[in-house]
């Protein structure tokens, strides 16, 4: 407790909140840049910081990764174009909000959600940090395969126009998910002897292909701002009231968020995805959500930042990073001689805990920069296209290209683009396509792993968190299905 | 009299089971890779042409003579794409400043801007200073095009 205390203090000195808030406002430009995140904030950071006072290093990292975790969500919002992956969830309705002019709320939205999930997630790292460590214990690989399975099975609830386009499009991501290396033989699959493919698909390239490259040709096509002749309605007030109206989704996914966040390999898009698909599959007003439902908007961003603050706890309690921004913050760690493990808080406590006060301020800072500078983000989708789709082309283009440096990229963003404009066309949700894409690789991983272990499928009855998530899973199946025919016979009845 | 078509949810599937289908071949026929490697691809591509099937199926079924064009406006879809096209094109044999510049001007002057000339100085200085940007402060080089790498 006098960590806790003597870190508060620190942390609200003067130098280290400057140190804070110019962390943010970085990590929010660096965050608003597709296919630049918080791992490239941090990474770009670690040169710079070799001379400085490690807590004013940290400082300047948690601002970064505080930042550019809700950053992604203003392009996600305005332009259709995922920011970094974790805010993939948030165009499915951020976008469409802007597209009826509801651009402030949205934006306003995302930004409270952001810092409300961000909030719980630092205030879960610096209080249950002890249990979190035992809990994350029991999460093996069978463990991971079912949560991921539940993640699927919500395709069933999300595909509500027809459950065979959902099954069809989200067993397309998980095919394209398998292109690269296999996780256990080695081999290199489905690669077609290009060099390029040998890692698989970084998934930026196909979500900014799939959302806002195809989003750009069908601007063109209607020759059309985003918001059309709609005038720009709304207050970012209004979405800030919303996330407090909306309490319970937004409680229920920074609770998510935690939970997933200090799972190794779940991360803050996975996080996003099954809160946006859960927060859709159990709202009444399902069906408005993909057109610009608000819930579809807090539901990933409370989610997503809230991963913060758990996923550094494997990292700090175990030296093991629950995701690949916490591994590039454990570099910047170790750089400044504090080594992760089980002596850390009796080494570097006071350092620890103002970093962790300083994770607590950043969710404060981004509302207080972010609020200013969203009134002048929100008249983007008023911009004339002639203007804006070139724009739009160009991020997409730069977006792509940042992820490795090749062209092929591009050029895969394109066929992506090309692939969900007519996908969209023929109405098929992407959502299913997107959580096919995100949990591949962890339903293939986890499954050979645990067969390994196990050498059959007994490991999900058999270990009672896998039993409790497979009969969630049949829950999640089932319940979509049979709940339309109990309503109608009820009807009837009537 | 006119028969009945498709609608364009079953061309959709056709095409994405097509995808697949060339995905797997890729593995099966040309790598020969092992059934090891194979059966968790081959599942889900199982799954894939099962749904597609089903789905064509619904089309064929739901089908009528009228079908709602694809396009809303097919010259601006072409022209756009065939931009974009070009774009990618460009990148790659004159760098990311001089294909980004040439987009921006070809769009105010293709899809008819008021005040073009003030609009594509304005994008150029922003290209230029992204560009810098990225490859100065970033790190992160951009394209510079085959035809600039060869003259320098």
């Amino acid at each position: 407790m006098e960590g806790i205390i003597g870190g508060l203090f620190s942390s609200v000195l003067p130098v280290n909140l400057l140190y804070m808030f110019i962390g943010t406002f970085a990590g929010i430009i660096i965050g608003a840049l597709p296919g630049l995140g918080a791992t490239t904030g941090i990474a770009l950071l670690i040169p710079l910081t070799y001379g400085m006072e490690p807590v004013h290093a940290l400082l300047l990292a948690a601002g970064i990764y505080q930042g550019a975790m809700y950053g992604g969500s203003i392009t996600s919002v305005l332009l259709g174009i995922p920011g970094t992956p974790t805010n993939t969830a948030t165009c499915f309705d951020g976008f469409p909000m802007s597209q009826k002019g509801q651009s402030k709320e949205a934006l306003g939205a995302s930004l409270t959600a952001s810092a409300i999930g961000g909030f719980f997630s630092c205030i879960a790292l610096m209080f249950l940090t002890p249990l979190m460590s035992k809990i994350v214990l029991y999460f093996g690989a069978p463990e991971q395969f079912m949560m991921a399975m539940v993640g699927l099975g919500v395709i069933a609830a999300s595909s509500h126009e027809s459950l065979s386009k959902g099954l069809l499009v989200g067993f397309l991501g998980l095919v394209i998910a398998t292109i690269g290396g296999d996780p256990m033989t080695g081999y290199d699959r489905f690669t077609f002897g290009i060099m390029y493919l040998d890692d698989g698909i970084d998934f930026m390239i196909i979500a900014v292909g799939i959302f806002g490259f195809s989003q750009a040709i069908a601007m063109a096509e209607e020759a059309q701002s985003i918001s059309g002749d709609t005038k720009l309605r709304g207050r970012l007030m209004d979405g800030v009231k919303a996330c407090f109206t909306h309490w319970k989704i937004t409680l229920r996914c920074s609770f998510l968020g935690v939970l997933l966040g200090v799972t190794p390999g779940a991360g803050g898009s996975v996080a996003a995805m099954l809160a946006y698909s859960t927060t859709q599959a159990t709202e009444k007003d399902k069906d408005t959500f993909g057109t610009g439902n608000i819930k579809g908007v807090i539901a990933p961003e409370a989610a997503n930042n809230a991963t913060i603050g758990s996923a550094i706890i494997p990292t700090l309690a175990f030296g093991i990073p629950g995701s690949a921004t916490s591994a590039v913050l454990m570099g910047l760690l170790m750089i400044h001689n504090i080594v992760p493990g089980p002596r850390l808080f009796l080494d570097a406590g006071s350092t620890l805990y103002t970093f962790f006060w300083g994770l607590v301020w950043t969710c404060f800072a981004i509302v207080i920069i972010g609020l200013p500078l969203l009134r002048f983000f929100a008249k983007v989708t008023v911009v004339p296209y002639q203007i804006l789709v070139p724009s739009i082309v160009i991020l997409c283009a730069l977006g792509t290209y940042s992820v490795r440096g090749y062209m092929f990229d591009v050029l895969l963003m394109f066929a992506f683009g090309i692939l969900g404009y007519y996908l969209k066309k023929a109405h098929y949700p992407m959502v299913c396509f997107i959580l096919g894409l995100i949990l591949g690789p962890t339903v293939e991983s986890n499954l050979w792993r645990s067969l390994i272990i196990y050498g059959d499928l007994s490991f999900i009855w058999t270990r009672p968190i896998t039993l409790a998530l497979a009969i969630l899973l049949a829950a999640v199946i089932i319940i979509p299905i049979v709940k339309p025919h109990f309503a109608k016979k009820k009807g009837e009845e009537k | 009299m006119e028969g009945k078509r498709m609608k364009f949810e079953g061309v959709m599937a056709i095409v994405i089971a097509a995808i697949v289908a060339i995905i797997c071949l890729d593995g099966i026929l040309i790598n020969k890779l092992p059934m090891e490697a194979l059966r968790y691809p081959l599942f889900c591509a199982a799954v894939v042409m099962l749904t597609a099937a089903i789905e064509i199926v619904k089309a064929v079924r739901n089908g009528t003579g009228k079908q709602k064009p694809i396009h809303k406006n097919a010259r601006n879809f072409a022209v756009a794409a065939a931009l974009m096209v070009g774009y990618i094109i460009l990148m790659w044999l004159f760098g990311f400043i001089v294909s980004s510049i040439a987009l921006t001007i070809a769009f105010t002057v293709i899809y008819k801007m008021e005040k073009p000339v003030a609009i594509n100085i304005g994008a150029a200085v922003v290209i230029i200073a992204v560009y810098f940007i990225f490859s100065r402060l970033l790190y992160i080089f951009l394209p510079e095009g085959l035809f600039f790498e060869w003259l320098f």
